[in-house]
């Protein structure tokens, strides 16, 4: 090993030297007939370097967007959505009073109902109590057709 | 996949949206085939035409007035039922558990009676009420915007005119 083969190895230890420089080490230590340490270190470097992974990756080329599969989640979605709203509409739907006439007074039972128990708490309860059967008798004694 | 989650979230703040009367429509479907429960609904298009009608008394006009806000009434009623009060606990509790803040409640022997409400910005948006015991029981529920004040008032303005109705009634149940 000559010197200059020395003064490079020293740089390479010290990380200074260029890719070129890394390239002309490499050569001249393959030259050399006696294996010494620093041509072991190289050459394990080389193999390794040349080792190639057993598993096989394919690139997948071009990525295929499965425009069908959104198209398809939106209407779910929205199908769940529709069903879900349309099913609170109709339940509530099927009590709605439409006669104004008895809605006023199903309006006016309620909220005195819900004002004494505010008001008053226990002291209006039988009141209040008796104010339950009032709709019921609104609904039944009034036009039972116009209700539903 | 960020997209996803996103939309996810979306739905799930929807949710909330609707939310609005969850437990009274939940009712309305557990006893829609059963005759013992009373149920109506009034809808915000009929309260709009009650503010359009002339008040004849004051007490008339204090009930159009908390009227006036309001966007809809929900109510499941029983007078003949054998479980009322294990039903009002019931009812407190999916009241409790739908995220209603407690306003009141009485706890009576005979009777007890909750409110409860949900505000937003300080607005109360829904009230909703539950009364169970004996054989009776009401879950009510009242959407819009609701001034306790002046629904309070109604009963205050009406308890001076039917003041003999009351002492009436309580003959009558006996």
């Amino acid at each position: 090993m000559d010197s200059r083969t020395k003064l490079l190895l020293e740089k390479y230890w010290r990380a200074e030297t260029s890719t070129a420089e890394e390239r002309l080490l490499k050569e001249q230590l393959g030259t050399v007939q006696e294996a010494s340490a620093e041509a072991n270190y190289f050459k394990a470097i080389d193999r390794r370097k040349q080792q190639v992974s057993e598993i096989s990756f394919q690139h997948p080329g071009k990525r295929i967007y499965y425009w069908y599969v959104t198209i398809a989640a939106s209407l779910v979605i929205g199908l769940l959505v529709g069903t879900g709203l349309w099913q609170r509409q109709q339940s509530s739907s099927e009590y709605t009073v439409h006669d104004p006439e008895i809605a006023l007074e199903l309006t006016r039972n309620a909220l005195l109902m819900v004002s004494s128990g505010l008001n008053e708490g226990k002291d209006l309860s039988a009141y209040q109590l008796n104010q339950i059967n009032k709709p019921k008798e609104i609904i039944t004694n009034k036009s039972n057709s116009n209700i539903y | 996949m960020k997209k996803g989650i996103f939309f996810i979230v979306l739905a799930f703040l929807s949710a909330g949206v609707f939310a609005q009367g969850e437990v009274i429509t939940s009712y309305f479907n557990k006893y829609a085939d059963n005759d013992a429960f009373t149920k109506v609904s009034v809808s915000s298009k009929m309260f709009s035409m009650f503010t359009e009608m002339e008040a004849g008394t004051e007490a008339e006009q204090e009930f159009l007035e908390a009227v006036s806000k309001l966007k809809g009434l929900k109510m499941v009623m029983a007078d003949s039922i054998a479980d009322a009060k294990a039903l009002y606990k019931k009812a407190t509790a999916d009241v409790n558990k739908a995220g209603y803040a407690e306003l009141m409640t009485v706890a009576d022997p005979d009777q007890s009676m909750l409110f409860s409400i949900k505000e937003n910005n300080g607005i109360i948006e829904e009230l909703v009420m539950v009364v169970g015991g004996g054989n009776k029981f009401v879950l009510l529920s009242l959407y819009g915007e609701i001034d306790l004040k002046n629904i309070s008032r109604i009963a205050r303005d009406m308890k001076v005119q039917g003041l003999e109705d009351l002492g009436r009634m309580h003959h009558d149940k006996k």
